[in-house]
């Protein structure tokens, strides 16, 4: 455990959990690097807590395996994994002060004394709560109860540290402050994570690459912009970030380009890519801060302002097209010296043709 | 009400008084107290009236005295069944806690359905008549009862134990009553302690047992408190059953009660003696209650 380049390397392969009839986890492999920040992402009930479960031991695996820094835990005992996990709710012991609480797993493996003091003062100085010893965890706010249980799985230098949904807890600004100095431990110390949430925001923050999940499947892994910008199929690109989809049909030919027509007979221009036939059927996806807007008439994309949406930065606008009566949202940066466009303006907008991705229609084709 | 409103609404209109009385009953929890006040008539009749005239009978009988509590604290037959009655309440509660202790873990800790059959194997005693228990419990202990037959048959002993009208006749009869006082409380602690609080201590290294001693059974520790003081308080009272089960002997506080009033009718020192029985209880509940305060895992669990 004290090689830390590859002490963090975990690997999940074909990891499947049943619960009766149903399948919550099905078939997940992936591969951790040491020093990576990994998030599962999905909506509850995605299976994405049952893996993490699987990981610390707590859920047996129907069937698949699970090897840490190249030696297979499937079957070691919870106790036996030395794998740090910070849970939903903390799961501070009540009865135990904090410096108790981060002792606990330095006194369960029979390290002295003296030494279990320094460590636990080393863990609460890394996590700012030095001084906070004597308290018990009622005596604490959330955020505090958040860092001692961080200090608590850190402290026995875990090669891997499992984080399930740490912040649901918090309010927003104390989550977004934990986000930045979450990121930064991690930065510093070099910490394998793997961390839950079902916010897709939260794991854009944090997270070196995410694993999209849904229905007990990895839908999509890859760094954030990847998934964001070339969303593998339509439930990635709806659940990370917002967009405008269209079911399309290819009707033309253009080069190296295809053009798809919605049953309203709104066009689009789309990238040739491998596979694709005149006439298939498509679904398309635009993310609304790609479409740009002004004031005026009389182009393809030429609409009215149905409803804006004021949100601080930006403001979303709804636009109806004229011509084929499609619904357009999209984002405006509220930049001083731009035209405000209000609701019932006559607009034309426009967008680059790559910014149109082509999805697989249903999320079940990508198996 | 309606009579009043009707009254006050042939002068004037009644609403405003009707509201102005809404107004105080919500301001000052008269509703509240509506609500309470039937049980608060019952335990003033059929409680605190009876317990008032002990007490006035246990000082005024026959005139003003204080004789009957110092024959109480001077006499050494009276000290002594104080003494066995305390030490049979310990003894029932140590073994209550010991025989409930694992059967609330194991309820608190099987998959759903079996904890709702055993929790039924629990309570099903409660509806059970304390007569009827101890009346069988004599079946199963006398002589030629059903323990006796079968230690005969299979040549454990040569001769029919004495298990009844003793001390050990006593225990059995009474822990066996008071085993669902001391059951239910651990359960519905234990039932809220929180897995991930196990689960927190495995993954931190704790084997099984552990994760038990370390944090299961501290935070366990409120439960039994509850039902060491239930158990005790109810065995200091306790009386069909010593009366039933126990020997010339075995005579605890509550019977002598019984004896003073309804053989001697010493009424003046039967009271006193039920008001030293009542005294007593309220000081160890007192003492229960300042363990409970003090020990900080109470209110983290209560707050839980």
């Amino acid at each position: 455990m004290t090689d830390g380049v590859s002490a963090g390397h975990l690997e999940l392969v074909g990891l499947s959990r049943h619960f009766g009839d149903t399948l919550a986890v099905d078939r997940v492999s992936l591969t951790i690097l040491a020093g990576e920040f990994v998030t599962l992402l999905g909506p509850s009930g995605s299976g994405k807590t049952t893996t993490l479960m699987m990981i610390a031991g707590f859920v047996r695996p129907s069937a698949g395996e699970i090897h840490l820094a190249g030696r297979p835990i499937t079957r070691t005992p919870p106790y036996r994994r030395n794998v740090g996990m910070v849970f939903q709710n903390y799961a501070l012991f009540p009865h135990m002060t904090v410096f108790n609480n981060v002792a606990f797993s330095l006194e369960m493996r029979g390290i002295r004394k003296r030494e279990i003091a320094g460590r636990v003062g080393e863990a609460l100085d890394l996590v700012k709560l030095a001084g906070y010893e004597g308290r018990l965890p009622r005596q604490l706010s959330g955020g505090q109860q958040q860092r001692v249980a961080l200090a608590r799985a850190l402290v026995f230098n875990p090669p891997v540290l499992l984080m399930d949904e740490p912040l649901g807890a918090l309010d927003k600004k104390l989550r977004e402050h934990m986000q930045l100095e979450l990121k930064r431990l991690q930065a510093a110390l070099g910490l394998t994570v793997l961390y839950v949430t079902h916010d897709q925001e939260e794991a854009l923050v944090l997270s070196d690459r995410i694993a999209v999940m849904n229905h007990g499947r990895i839908e999509q892994f890859g760094r954030p912009p990847e998934l964001y910008e070339t969303p593998a199929n339509d439930f990635v690109a709806a659940f990370i970030g917002e967009s405008n989809f269209f079911e399309a049909t290819l009707v033309d030919r253009l080069d190296a380009r295809w053009v798809a027509e919605t049953p309203k007979k709104l066009r689009f221009v789309v990238p040739d890519r491998d596979g694709l036939r005149l006439g298939q059927h498509v679904r398309l996806s635009l993310r609304p801060e790609k479409v740009a807007v002004e004031h005026g008439t009389g182009s393809d994309y030429a609409g009215v302002v149905e409803e804006t949406i004021y949100i601080g930065g930006v403001t979303k606008l709804m636009v109806r097209l004229e011509d084929s009566d499609e619904t357009v949202t999209l984002v405006r940066l509220n930049s001083t010296g731009l035209p405000a466009i209000r609701r019932g303006d006559q607009v034309r907008l426009g967008w680059d043709p790559a910014d149109v991705k082509l999805l697989a229609s249903r999320s079940e084709e990508t198996r | 009400m309606t009579a009043i409103s009707r009254v006050a609404g042939s002068i004037v209109d009644a609403r405003p008084w009707i509201r102005a009385w809404e107004a105080v009953a919500e301001r000052d929890g008269l509703r509240r107290l509506l609500l309470v006040l039937p049980t608060l008539v019952v335990l003033l009749v059929l409680f605190v009236a009876p317990l008032t005239a002990i007490l006035r009978l246990s000082l005024l009988d026959p005139a003003p005295t204080a004789r009957h509590y110092l024959e109480v604290v001077t006499n050494p037959t009276y000290l002594h069944v104080l003494g066995i009655t305390f030490e049979t309440a310990a003894l029932v509660t140590l073994l209550c806690l010991a025989l409930g202790y694992p059967l609330a873990y194991v309820m608190a800790t099987v998959p759903g359905r079996l904890a709702g059959v055993l929790i039924i194997l629990v309570i099903v005693p409660f509806w059970i008549s304390v007569l009827v228990r101890t009346y069988a419990w004599m079946v199963m202990l006398g002589r030629g009862g059903l323990v006796n037959t079968l230690l005969l048959r299979l040549g454990v002993v040569e001769e029919p134990l004495r298990l009844m009208h003793n001390f050990v006749g006593v225990l059995v009869g009474m822990t066996h009553v008071l085993l669902p006082f001391a059951v239910l409380p651990m359960y519905s602690v234990m039932k809220n302690i929180d897995r991930d609080l196990l689960r927190a201590a495995e993954n931190l290294g704790a084997n099984r047992w552990q994760s038990f001693r370390r944090v299961f059974f501290p935070l366990s520790l409120l439960g039994v408190v509850s039902a060491a003081a239930l158990v005790f308080v109810s065995a200091l009272g306790f009386f069909i059953t010593p009366a039933l089960l126990g020997g010339p002997r075995d005579v605890l506080l509550s019977m002598l009660i019984e004896r003073q009033v309804n053989d001697l009718t010493n009424w003046g020192f039967g009271s006193a003696l039920a008001v030293v029985l009542l005294g007593l209880t309220l000081l160890v509940l007192i003492v229960f209650r300042r363990f409970l305060g003090t020990a900080a895992w109470g209110s983290v669990v209560e707050g839980r």
